[in-house]
């Protein structure tokens, strides 16, 4: 009975831990990105207001970009040029973008 | 004559905003403490963020190490107030009970110490 119980937690967990996305073209996302450099490419830019860096995303873990991307189409994070951004964008396209970007790893 | 006083002074107040939103203004050794550390009935945040935010245990969970500091201060405030929501993060930043809660000075040291880190994400240059 408790083996059958770890094992239950244990596929419980495989579940939960899955990246919930479909998997992702990178080569399509390196097309798509080609406006995320516009802002996230450029050393030290910033925000207008309130004033703070746009982040570093080469190199980001692909399922958190695939999150930060779908939260912003949701609503769950709200910033206007993200929105826009994400907005455009199918389940498929942030899943390739995301491919790509997490691909960028630092040297 | 007024004028160009008043130019100089405008550009002398405009330099010293960016210099001081340039600055990192938290304590690192003390953020390192506060990452690292496990409040009562909380986690610690380097429980997830692994090695000073280089690794995680999850990749649904974001690479910090060498992030931009206000970028993480803007994220954990946005997170504490519910403006970003997070089920995970929101818990772990204003705990209810307000045992975990982060204070501005935790958040300003937090976010210097995960910037001063090697980093772990970089700027994106289209190739």
């Amino acid at each position: 009975m408790r083996r059958l119980l770890t094992a239950l937690i244990g596929t419980a967990l495989a579940f939960a831990m899955a990246p919930a996305h479909a998997a992702g073209n990178p080569e399509n996302g390196k097309t798509l990105a080609y406006t995320c450099a516009g802002c996230h490419g450029i050393p030290e830019y910033r925000n207008a207001y309130p004033s703070y860096h746009v982040p570093k995303i080469a190199g980001q873990n692909e399922g958190y970009l695939v999150n930060a991307l779908k939260a912003y189409k949701s609503g769950d994070r709200q910033h206007p040029t993200m929105t826009a951004q994400a907005s455009s964008f199918s389940d498929q396209d942030i899943a390739d973008i995301a491919a790509y970007l997490s691909a960028q790893k630092a040297k | 004559m007024r004028l160009q006083t008043l130019a100089t002074a405008s550009l002398a107040l405009f330099a010293g905003t960016v210099l001081a939103v340039g600055a990192p203004k938290g304590d690192i050794a003390a953020g390192k403490q506060r990452f690292e550390a496990t409040p009562e009935g909380g986690q610690a945040c380097a429980s997830c963020h692994l090695e000073g935010g280089a690794k995680s245990i999850d990749g649904n969970m974001p690479l910090l190490a060498g992030q931009y500091a206000d970028y993480l201060e803007k994220a954990l405030k946005d997170y504490r107030s519910g403006a970003r929501v997070n089920v995970l993060m929101n818990a772990q930043v204003s705990a209810t009970d307000g045992a975990n809660k982060l204070t501005d000075a935790d958040i300003q040291n937090i976010a210097a110490y995960l910037a001063s880190q090697p980093q772990a994400v970089e700027i994106y240059k289209s190739r």
